[in-house]
């Protein structure tokens, strides 16, 4: 037993001896660390959730940004902070799953080195082209695809990000594989798209709804069962016939291995309070994020969901021989 | 990158002093011999790329026959200031090759992780040169004395810092910091510097977590010496 | 006309009690923030986010843009003050705006900053209102090709600038490229140069650079003088405001400033980065005398302060005709509009009228706001200097450590801040100068970057760059630049010998 493990489990035994710790729990704030930038998907939906939080559990839950290595860095920390309930992180489809793969050198395991607290949000991935792709449906897109596969550019926002994940799966699936072009980012990938310098990508909803209801861009279909409310015209993966491709960037609160059930279960009570108030629900939805009901909930249900997004996404990655380090 | 650029910033300190004379006459050659010892250390550790390694090697030889032929000439360099700083961009450009050897060159049509790296490093290397015949061909001033008391506590104070933030919390970190840093001049004063940083902590501690909303701890919450490093 | 009657629109919207004292917190704490070195409008308006949850969409907006344009002047202040460059827009108001302070014409430098900020800012906001759309078919003509050619432009630039050497300077912008390749290869994802360091593997951020090469190396050096010299200076202290003398020298620089800001502000993607070398370059070359610059001359100051405020407005542009952030502030933007349900885009213009406006009509007023919170100010700061040097230098390391971990939270950058300072201060010994390095530290990703994207989407064609025709324009441009830099060189060089020759 190493000397990290040693201190964690004195730690673990002093919070249990003093029970009483774990009902006053908490004390003072709580570090949500959220490993991406400030002000993406990831950010603001866990300021949305930390707002409605902090309400219940009675103190400020403070959002840290520990940016870096597609996320990595901040769910390292996380993995390394005491496990008292006042350090949790908000992971995300690249931290917890994807994240196996890329990096050989991963320095936490997503299933074993953290308590699960509970889904939060789920964002749809859509399939995306330029204007002027000509293809009227999926079914036209894969076909042309995989016909022109020389001439063709995907765009993507970085090895490591969501849109590249999301796309090598759409990629193994229509079995193509085009000249990836690297953007730094969403912003720049959707301007390049806009601008048709690229022809096709994939992205979270958020950063989609305008322009393709402005008609800059295309917009075949979403990844999700169910069409979303915020691109009522866009249809799902299945109807378009490719039930295969269901993606979504999905957010999930973590704790750190070892952190007392008692003080896990309070905070996901607090997640759960806030999924159901009527305000955060109605914030969440404008992003187009899908929130999840009763069986999705909970820190069983993430758990699952963890192991089985680690299972589906790295022969995907292994498979397109990239990795990150 | 720094770390190639401090042995000279080290060496140059020496101008001066009783070690003046000795520095003066035999300094132009002790320096690009050891960056010549530098560049054949790089090349034995350079494997898999021949093109690297015969890089290395070529600068290794000439920054040696450099070495060699001033003291053989009897050639004393006009404008150090250029000589040297030409001579540590060299180093810089070796250090950033080797540390690129590895990665993959162009694939097809597709540039490769190293393509620019290397071209880069090259290029620094040959403007290095340019930089240090300037040096040797025309004249210019010599090397300004290099002061260690104000610089080195102004790394101390920020390493301070940086290893005190996390396990201390902001009020601890700041003070002891401040403290270490007023001793960067002769000008200080033990009383002043006690009370200045009294009110500067109270300052920040005002300011960044509560004005800003930053999230800075203020407290150690437990000492936890696990902390100190991350 | 329509324009016409939307302005009023907007400023009907603006001019509410409410939105005004939005307006009015958004620019102090923006000016706050941005004279804190580091902490910049990025984390203030991620802290923010949350209380304006409970404020009016339009008015939440008001005040979110107000730190952003706040934080540009009180950015200015820590630059020509403090010789800490906040963003890449301030390296160069460091190069005349310091050497102002060190002449005891901060007044003077931090006025013209204020001034020719608040006209920029004036003309491009009417510009945003009345070309917006129009202008957005320029930033999608900008495809990697293009922008790979204006990156190779924005390095030229990095030659003129400089005062000295020009192999020097070419050597410093080397040395930039190469910091800059520090970190995760953008299309393997492998690690470049960072020898399994973690905390390396984003590269190296820019305001440790920045911080650490000129703010801390500043401070090594002051060291060195003596109390007498220093005090020297500050005695010097002459009148705050600018003379008529310096108001006329300045009135060109500022409009050519607004006019080049305005422009490159609307290229998302390091368009406003180059916005202000562009500006200092062009007047440089104007000059009658441009040995002046570098040494204190205030067209040095004028001219980028105007083009990168030009470009901080323009640069809301694309945000708002086309819902695509084109910085790390704008993305916070998108964040704000849609936490409050408003998707940026097209259609905000006819959908959210009231927000278009009202956002437009109140960076007039915000702008207004900043010249009158600012030009007193300038007493304020000016008289800081005064404090004895000995006191005042552990503040600065302070509140620059503080800011500089605020960032990412990371103790590791603020202890790699420590070692640029010492790369810094070698430089200075060695009379390298250091923005050209800052350039190309941050212009080198992108040039790489989209020689690469533009690389592969010719499939390895690099006839791409002269094929396309604003490609073409913007390198002919750059080689003409670099002549034009070069060949006084040569020919002082000759003259130089030939003045040996004869000893």
């Amino acid at each position: 037993m190493n000397f990290r493990k040693l201190a964690a489990a004195a730690l673990t035994l002093a919070a249990a001896t003093y029970s009483a710790a774990a009902q006053e729990y908490p004390a003072r704030p709580i570090t949500l660390i959220v490993p991406f930038a400030a002000g993406g998907p990831t950010d603001v939906i866990s300021r949305i959730i930390g707002d409605h939080m902090s309400k219940t559990l009675g103190q400020q839950l403070v959002i840290e940004n520990a940016v870096g290595a597609g996320g990595t860095t901040g769910s390292t920390r996380a993995k390394r902070a005491n496990p008292d309930g006042y350090t949790i992180i908000m992971g995300h489809l690249g931290t917890h799953a994807a994240s196996v793969a890329l990096y050989p050198n991963l320095a936490y395991n997503p299933s074993t080195d953290f308590e699960p607290i509970g889904l939060v949000a789920g964002t749809p991935i859509v399939i995306l082209a330029r204007k002027d792709f000509p293809a009227k449906d999926l079914k036209e897109f894969a076909a042309y695809v995989k016909a022109n596969e020389a001439k063709i550019n995907m765009a993507h926002a970085g090895v490591g990000s969501v849109s590249f994940t999301t796309c090598l799966l759409l990629n193994s699936i229509m079995g193509v594989k085009p000249t990836s072009v690297p953007f730094n980012g969403t912003g720049p990938a959707m301007n390049a798209l806009v601008g048709s310098q690229v022809d096709y990508m994939c992205d979270q909803i958020v950063n989609v709804v305008s322009q393709i209801t402005g008609g800059a861009i295309k917009g075949y279909a979403i990844a999700t069962p169910e069409r979303n409310a915020a691109l009522k015209d866009v249809p799902t993966t299945t109807e378009a016939g490719m039930k295969e491709f269901q993606a979504s960037a999905w957010n999930a609160l973590f704790a750190p291995k070892d952190t007392p059930k008692p003080i896990v279960d309070k905070i996901t009570a607090a997640l759960d309070k806030a999924l159901d108030d009527e305000l955060t629900r109605k914030r969440l939805l404008e992003l187009g994020s899908d929130i999840p009901n009763g069986p999705r909930r909970g820190q069983a249900a993430l758990a699952t969901l963890v192991s089985s997004e680690i299972a589906k996404w790295s022969p995907v990655i292994k498979a397109a021989g990239v990795s990150a380090n | 990158m720094t770390a190639g650029a401090n042995p000279t910033a080290a060496n140059d300190g020496g101008s001066g002093g009783t070690s003046g004379d000795f520095w003066r006459t035999y300094g132009t050659s002790l320096v690009p011999g050891a960056y010549s010892i530098a560049a054949l250390i790089a090349w034995w550790m350079t494997k898999n790329s021949p093109g690297v390694a015969t890089l290395e090697l070529g600068t290794a030889i000439g920054l040696a026959a450099l070495a060699i032929a001033l003291p053989v000439l009897g050639f004393k360099i006009p404008n150090r200031q250029d000589y040297f700083g030409g001579l540590a961009l060299i180093l810089i450009g070796l250090f950033a090759l080797w540390a690129s050897r590895d990665l993959p060159g162009m694939r097809g049509f597709a540039f490769g992780p190293g393509t620019a790296p290397r071209g880069f490093a090259i290029i620094l290397g040959g403007l290095g040169v340019l930089v240090a015949a300037i040096g040797i061909f025309t004249t210019g001033p010599n090397v300004e004395r290099f002061a260690i008391r104000g610089p080195a506590l102004i790394v101390a104070s920020t390493f301070v810092f940086a290893a005190s933030i996390r396990p201390l919390g902001l009020v601890f970190a700041s003070f002891v910091s401040i403290v270490v840093s007023a001793f960067a001049t002769t000008e200080v004063r033990w009383l002043e510097t006690i009370i200045w940083a009294a009110v500067l902590t109270l300052f920040c501690s005002l300011l960044f977590p509560w004005g800003l909303n930053l999230p800075l701890q203020l407290w150690p919450n437990g000492f936890n010496p696990m902390q100190l490093f991350r | 006309m329509d324009l016409v009657a939307n302005l009023i629109h907007g400023f009907s919207v603006a001019l509410s009690p409410i939105n005004i004292g939005l307006c009015l917190v958004g620019a102090l704490v923006g000016t706050l923030v941005g004279v804190l070195p580091g902490v910049g409008p990025v984390a203030t308006i991620a802290m923010l986010l949350p209380i304006t949850f409970g404020l009016p969409p339009v008015g939440a907006l008001i005040m979110l843009a107000g730190i952003y344009y706040g934080a540009q002047y009180g950015g200015s202040t820590t630059s020509i003050l403090v010789n800490i460059p906040g963003e890449a827009s301030s390296v160069v108001t460091t190069l005349d705006g310091h050497q102002m302070a060190r002449q005891g014409r901060a007044g003077p430098a931090l006025a013209i900053a204020a001034i020719g900020s608040f006209f920029a800012g004036c003309v491009a906001t009417v510009l945003v209102a009345a070309l917006g759309a129009p202008l957005t078919v320029l930033a999608l003509k900008f495809g990697p090709a293009e922008y790979f050619s204006l990156m190779v432009l924005g390095l030229v630039f990095a030659v003129v600038l400089a005062k000295g050497s020009i192999p020097k300077a070419l050597a410093m912008i080397m040395l930039g490229l190469l910091l800059s390749m520090v970190g995760s290869d953008i299309e393997t994802g492998q690690s470049r140069m960072a020898f399994d360091v973690p905390e390396l593997s984003d590269g190296v951020g820019f305001v440790v650079v920045a911080m650490g090469v000129f703010g801390f190396a500043e401070i090594m050096r002051n060291l060195e003088m003596s109390q007498e010299s220093r005090d020297v200076v500050n005695a010097k202290l002459t009148g705050l405001m600018p003379t008529l003398k310096d108001l006329k020298a300045s009135a060109g620089a500022i409009l050519r400033g607004t006019a080049i800001g305005s422009i490159l502000g609307i290229l998302p993607g390091g368009g406003a980065v180059i916005a202000a070398f562009a500006a200092y370059t062009f007047e440089k070359k104007m000059s009658k005398d441009p040995s002046r610059f570098g040494k204190g001359a205030i067209e040095g100051v004028a001219a980028p302060e105007s083009a990168n405020n030009a470009a901080a407005q323009t640069s809301f542009i694309p945000l708002l005709t086309l819902g695509i952030p084109p910085n790390a502030v704008m993305a916070l933007m998108v964040g704000a509009m849609t936490i409050h349900g408003i998707v940026p885009g097209p259609q905000v213009m006819t959908k959210q009228p009231d927000l278009f406006w009202g956002m437009i009509a109140s960076m007039w007023i915000g702008n207004a706001m900043l010249v009158i919170i600012n030009l007193p100010l300038v007493g304020l700061w000016v008289r800081l200097l005064r404090v004895p040097y000995r006191m005042l230098f552990p503040a600065i390391l302070i509140f620059c450590n503080i800011g500089n971990y605020s960032i990412n939270n990371a103790p590791f950058d603020v202890s790699m801040t420590a070692l640029f300072a010492l790369l810094g201060y070698w430089l200075l010994k060695h009379d390298f100068e250091p923005a050209p390095m800052l350039l190309g530290y941050v212009l080198g990703p992108l040039m790489e970057e989209n020689l690469r994207r533009a690389m592969l989407i010719a499939r390895g064609d690099p006839m791409t760059f002269v094929q396309r025709p604003i490609s073409a324009g913007l390198l002919a441009l750059a080689v003409l630049l670099l002549v034009l830099a070069v060949l006084p060189m040569i020919r002082s060089k000759r003259n130089v010998v030939f003045v040996e020759g004869e000893n």
